[in-house]
């Protein structure tokens, strides 16, 4: 099979599960996996719907890839010229833009933000959402989270014992 | 209300022209080697939060769950995640030590080692100095030997060290131990040297597959009334734990020739075999453990076996090592078995030898 290369001016429609279409360029929706999959196999003709992806997480979605597009396009320039000092500048900027966007984010938007981009195969924007949530968790109570993440118990009281006696020492 | 709690795994998402390959409903027990990239593994019982107006985090598909837990720290902050529910307990079991990433902010390593020291004195906790190591035991018990006990002491113990050995001892009637715990000790103790099973006939070889495959320095495995394990999953226990010593098989009655050749093979630290009411194995298996473990072999110990005169031979002949012998129950044997037995020279360090119920 011919495989179509991935050209700077095309873009691509996708369609979120409430009908709203968004343009991309390829060179930015390489960073999804299945999006990157499909340009390889040729079919990313017309719309392509995201049925998992509402539109305000799709478009959360394309301004992160966005963003870090530039940043890879920007960075190619500026180490063909020298510097790498620049590089790490750049690297933590990144890493400060990521920590603000994602800290922006409520409950909601961090929850559907994760499904859609395990479900677009982002790994990047997975692994700094994951992330996050993990570190709501970090020093907290199994009453706190529960609350915090709105989750029922649904152990036996007599489990509850014998798993906290199991994992005693995080509570002393 | 947000739209995230109409995500309740059905139609609607698989619905339209799916561009993507939707895997099939994920089950939430099941192990995390292969996880589908499916866009609707919502597992959780839907009825559950239908009841409740605010979204949960359990809405969340189970690879991004996986992927949150994989970043919750070793130690403390796991062992209270594995508090809050049993789905959350169940799938922080099934991820792997090695799985786990490390912390960036590695501030609580310091913490974890300085909890070791403040495990509770439960009975059934104890730490144990036989090797001068200190590594954690377990012994469950009858109605204490559920799934759900095995994930807690997986989560627990690989923050404080690990554990060494687990003896589980009967299993629970209404939901007893399975292949499911059984992974999950294996995923969570890499550590494991010990493991004693008695009386579980609900764990087969997937779960002693997930053992061979994730606690290599095993050295002691003792199998007692598991009607579900057979010779695959021994030979699975040989090909991947080399420093064995101990083997200890009563009562399996899917256990056989095949399993005991590859024990032989595989096993060259093998010190102590004590096989018992296994109607499969035969002088076959007897033949192939001794001719090829006999260098350190020094324990042997044979009961109510339908072994004949040709074992008897094979032991008199490459029992090089052995120094405590025992033949019980062994109808099929006969006096002149021994005769040859003795007269092979082989049992030249022999210090003990019981003999019992032999012959017709």
């Amino acid at each position: 099979m011919s495989t179509p290369s991935v050209s700077v001016n095309r873009v691509l429609k996708l369609k979120s599960s409430d009908g709203e279409i968004f343009e991309v360029k390829q060179t930015v929706a390489v960073q999804s996996g299945v999006l990157k999959q499909m340009m390889e196999d040729g079919c990313t003709e017309g719309e392509i719907p995201l049925n998992n992806v509402d539109s305000p997480t799709l478009a959360k979605i394309i301004e992160w890839c966005n963003k870090h597009h530039d940043n890879d396009v920007e960075g190619r320039v500026l180490s063909e010229e020298r510097e790498k000092e620049k590089e790490k500048e750049k690297a933590a900027d990144m890493k400060k833009w990521e920590s603000e966007f994602i800290d922006a984010l409520n409950r909601d938007e961090i929850y559907f933000l994760l499904t859609g981009s395990n479900y677009m195969d982002i790994k990047e924007l997975l692994d700094c959402a994951a992330q996050k949530v993990a570190d709501m968790v970090k020093g907290k109570t199994p009453e706190a989270i529960r609350e915090m993440f709105n989750i029922q118990s649904d152990f036996t009281e007599e489990e509850e014992e014998a798993i906290r006696k199991e994992n005693q020492w995080a509570f002393d | 209300m947000p739209a995230l709690v109409n995500y309740n795994g059905d139609d609607e998402l698989h619905s339209g022209g799916c561009l993507f390959p939707t895997g099939s409903y994920v089950d939430v027990y099941s192990p995390p080697r292969k996880r589908a990239r499916t866009s609707a593994s919502f597992a959780f019982s839907e009825s559950e939060f239908e009841l409740q107006n605010q979204p949960s985090i359990e809405v969340l598909p189970e690879e991004c769950l996986f992927e949150i837990f994989k970043r919750i720290p070793c130690g403390k902050e796991r062992s209270s995640a594995a508090c809050v529910s049993k789905s959350w307990l169940m799938l922080l079991s099934s991820i792997r030590k090695a799985e786990i990433c490390k912390s960036k902010s590695n501030g609580s390593e310091n913490l974890n080692n300085s909890a070791v020291a403040s495990v509770s004195d439960d009975v059934e906790m104890k730490t144990c100095d036989e090797h001068g190591d200190g590594y954690l035991t377990r012994c469950l018990d009858g109605k204490k030997a559920t799934d759900m006990r095995l994930a807690a002491i997986a989560v627990g113990t690989s923050g404080h060290g690990g554990l060494g050995k687990l003896s589980i001892r009967g299993s629970n009637y209404i939901r007893g131990v399975t292949n499911f715990g059984l992974s999950a000790i294996a995923r969570g103790c890499p550590s494991l040297r010990s493991l004693s099973l008695w009386n579980v006939p609900c764990v087969g070889d997937e779960g002693l597959f997930e053992i061979a495959k994730e606690c290599h320095l095993l050295e002691k495995l003792e199998l007692s009334h598991c009607p579900s394990v057979s010779d695959k999953g021994l030979i699975a226990i040989a090909q991947r734990c080399p420093n064995l010593t101990a083997l200890n098989i009563e009562s399996c009655s899917k256990i056989g020739n095949e399993g005991m050749q590859a024990i032989g093979k595989f096993c060259p630290q093998l010190q102590s075999i004590s096989i018992k009411d296994c109607p499969l194995v035969r002088d076959h298996a007897i033949s192939s453990l001794l001719s090829s473990a006999s260098s350190v072999l020094t324990k042997v110990k044979l009961q109510g076996l339908n072994i004949t005169d040709f074992s008897l031979a094979v032991i008199g002949h490459y029992g090089k090592a052995v120094t405590s012998l025992m033949l019980s129950g062994l109808r099929n044997v006969t006096e002149k078995g021994f005769w040859v037995m003795g007269n092979a020279q082989g049992l030249q360090k022999l210090i003990s030898l019981t003999i019992a119920s032999c012959g017709a």
